[in-house]
């Protein structure tokens, strides 16, 4: 079953994300989340109007058809869940430009840059790879919403090594 | 209005010439300079003579004579700046050129490594940050090398240490580059070089020392020859070979023990090389070289070297 927090902390997502629909299975129960309208939010934007929750039972049979442009539903990962694969899942990967270790937030006491769930805008700062003295701020090449972060914080990265998955906006 | 710092020099020009061309009062001329003051500007005042910048003032007309070929308009000299790179980061959001300079008379928030501190004491040292544009990703490890390279040049007795640090003879740590990148794809559209180095005695950390113990080099010379040795380096990024061999000539640890902590852990062996891609290779005791990217270097032996 769903926990109300983390219905609750599902319908922020799509309000703030505008993505069109998230389906999420859980401990044999299945919710699916609609926004309203598929339009992107603009950050500090209003959120689009109030999502409609519905919940279904855990079987294919309740499964919605999704929203066209969105072929798999995006994928809520938390961090921690296997590495999405593939390239063919729609999903946009940023990779490392350079060999380094890989920051989450701009120095160690500050919040991470992004999180998962968090809507980026194409040029914003997703991370720092740091390599000699060089901090490298990573910018975003697509808009959309971070489903996944692949490497830990202050782990080494290689050249083209995934460090986000983007569900493109 | 009327800006009064373009005006200012480090020869002396009178008040009433400065109220003239300003179209205020002497009166109000004293209370700029005075706002200056505050600003951290060390502008002197004699009663005869008038106002100028101190002699050693990297002030922008002194700059544009001594580099000629530099375009008008992309040099900024502060006061007491929080820090140069930060002021050069919302520059170059607006708009600054490649190649737009900020130079401060000294920092607060100076900044080092992963947001270590960089003491910047008023007037004791040089403060400054360079602003490149349309870079490769591949090429900027390299242009780190260069940065150091071209710093230690410029104060004429520096050693480097990887990756960036800036030794006096006796190896104690004059100075440091630090560059910050935007990357979008393949393309650094924003590189900021930024460098700090001691140039008086102030109150420095220990195993720091001022260049002024090695040499005398006025911060305005200093500043002149490193935007000339960048430049000169700059042209260089091609040609991979040519930095290394600059920069292993002013190396340090190349061929000694060292202790390289980072933060997966310390490896410790014999400094033997650094490559194309900026890493820096250790052969430990045993076992195969460990390629480092990042961390801190510390010759075995000779502590006084700890960064």
């Amino acid at each position: 079953m769903f926990k109300f927090e983390e219905i609750c902390e599902l319908i922020r997502l799509v309000a703030s994300t505008g993505v069109a629909a998230i389906e999420v299975e859980h401990g044999g129960s299945r919710l699916k989340i609609e926004g309203a309208g598929g339009t992107v939010a603009q950050p500090g934007a209003p959120a689009p109007a109030v999502p409609v929750v519905q919940a279904m039972p855990a079987s294919p049979a309740g499964l919605v058809p999704a929203p066209d442009g969105l072929g798999a539903p995006p994928a809520v990962a938390e961090e921690g869940t296997p590495p999405v694969e593939g390239g063919e899942d729609g999903l946009h990967y940023v990779t490392s430009p350079i060999v380094g270790t890989f920051y989450r937030a701009p120095n160690p006491d500050a919040d991470p840059y992004v999180k998962v769930g968090d809507f980026v805008e194409k040029g914003q700062v997703l991370c720092i790879v740091e390599a000699m003295k060089l901090m490298n701020e990573i910018e975003s090449d697509r808009s959309g919403t971070i489903v996944k972060v692949f490497p830990e914080n202050a782990q080494p990265v290689e050249f083209g090594e995934r460090l986000f998955a983007i569900q493109p906006a | 209005m009327i800006e009064l710092l373009p005006l200012l020099g480090t020869d002396f020009r009178s008040g009433t010439e400065l109220a003239r061309e300003l179209g205020v009062s002497r009166v109000a001329v004293w209370k700029r300079i005075q706002r200056l003051r505050e600003m951290g500007y060390p502008v002197e005042a004699h009663p005869k003579r008038g106002y100028r910048l101190v002699e050693e003032a990297p002030a922008p007309g002194v700059l544009a004579a001594r580099l000629p070929r530099r375009p008008a308009g992309s040099y900024r000299y502060l006061g007491v700046t929080a820090s140069t790179q930060e002021d050069l980061r919302r520059w170059a959001a607006h708009g600054a050129p490649s190649g737009a300079l900020v130079v401060a008379e000294g920092q607060t928030a100076g900044r080092g490594r992963r947001g270590r501190r960089w003491q910047s004491p008023p007037s004791k040292g040089l403060y400054c940050s360079v602003l490149l544009r349309g870079l490769p990703v591949g090429k900027l490890p390299l242009l780190g090398l260069a940065g150091g390279v071209a710093l230690a040049e410029a104060t004429g007795v520096g050693r480097v240490k990887w990756p960036n640090d800036i030794l006096g003879p006796d190896g104690a740590k004059v100075g440091g580059v630090l560059m910050e990148a935007q990357t979008n794809g393949e393309e650094a559209h924003v590189v900021i070089l930024g460098l700090g180095v001691n140039l008086e005695p102030a109150d420095l950390p220990d195993h720091a020392a001022a260049l002024s113990r090695y040499s005398r080099v006025s911060r305005t010379d200093l500043l002149v020859a490193f935007v000339q040795r960048l430049e000169h380096w700059l042209d260089r990024l091609d040609r991979p070979g040519e930095v290394l061999a600059a920069w292993r000539r002013r190396d340090v640890t190349l061929g000694h023990q060292v202790r390289v902590r980072t933060r997966q852990g310390v490896v410790e062996g014999r400094a033997v090389g650094v490559r194309t891609d900026g890493t820096f290779v250790v052969r430990p005791m045993s076992g195969e070289e460990v390629a480092v990217a990042a961390g801190d270097v510390e010759l075995v032996g000779q502590i006084r070297t700890m960064s």
